[in-house]
């Protein structure tokens, strides 16, 4: 939704607000009543969902995330010169939206988990503000390879790579998440922000 | 009848201060990308907005009072 039209809702629901306050006689009459109906009820309603889904939008873009002091280290990893790096490869060779990195593979893939999700997000701020979140941070729970085949799934690259294919069973493993993608030893460095310090930077876009 | 008038106009006056200051913070958290941002739309614009909208409601289903009983 364009933030123009998000704040045009909120300027004509100010507006009939501030009629409805100074003048609240209106509401004697039928018409004063459906203004203040409007006014108070349907307008609020509509600005309030705007605003609430312009936020929820708005927490999905890496800038967001990294707001948090506690995430630079993670943003700069996507910086990292090195194509093994996965977070970094992704970034740089535009796997993952830039505006989006984040989200796009710490979301939850399933009915419901973009909430998740954003319980998770929720869970975070409250750490940030109220805990004391020292890096290296870990996840709630493992990593999930249907986060990765959710657009790895049917890929060539993917399909037909020699290491997946070297055994049927390890396909099998890979798709039933019985074999992590990032700790069985494969795709195993990720943010490594221990090695942040050593690595050569990208300075690219 | 005046004074449930009264009554009435203060509600619709308090329902409206409530859901415009709300509306305002919202406006604020909207130039503002940070976490926090999303905390104080929630948990002040958007709990200013609720307590307008209730008390616009409570306004509308409050008993009107028999005007042989409260003149």
């Amino acid at each position: 939704m364009p933030i123009g039209f998000i704040y045009a809702v909120l300027t004509i629901t100010l507006a009939l607000i501030a009629v409805v306050v100074v003048a609240p006689r209106i509401t004697i009459t039928r018409s004063g009543k459906i203004l203040a109906f409007l006014a108070l009820f349907i307008f609020p309603i509509l600005a309030g969902s705007l605003g609430y889904e312009q936020h929820m939008e708005r927490s999905k873009q890496t800038t967001f995330c990294l707001s948090c002091h506690v995430m630079e280290p993670y943003g700069r990893s996507l910086s990292v010169d090195d194509p093994t790096w996965i977070p970094a490869a992704h970034y740089q060779n535009h796997r993952v939206p830039h505006e989006e990195a984040c989200y796009t593979c710490h979301t939850d893939y399933v009915m419901y988990g973009t909430i998740k999700s954003k319980l998770r997000g929720l869970h975070h701020v409250y750490v940030q503000y109220f805990g004391d979140p020292k890096p290296p941070l870990h996840l709630y729970h493992a990593y999930n390879n249907r986060e990765c085949l959710h657009c790895h799934f049917g890929a060539r690259s993917f399909e037909e790579g020699a290491t997946h294919n070297a055994d049927p069973q390890i396909m099998a493993d890979i798709k039933s998440n019985k074999m992590s993608c990032l700790t069985s030893g494969c795709h195993d460095q990720i943010h490594n922000i221990a090695r942040l310090d050593n690595a050569k930077y990208w300075n690219g876009k | 009848m005046e004074i449930q008038g009264n009554k009435l106009t203060a509600r619709l006056r308090l329902a409206g201060t409530f859901i415009f200051l709300g509306l305002l913070v919202e406006a604020l958290t909207l130039t503002w990308n940070n976490p926090i941002a999303f905390l104080v739309f929630m948990g002040v614009g958007g709990l200013l907005i609720f307590l307008g909208l209730v008390t616009y409601l409570l306004s509308l289903v409050s008993p009107v009072p028999d005007a042989n009983t409260n003149s």
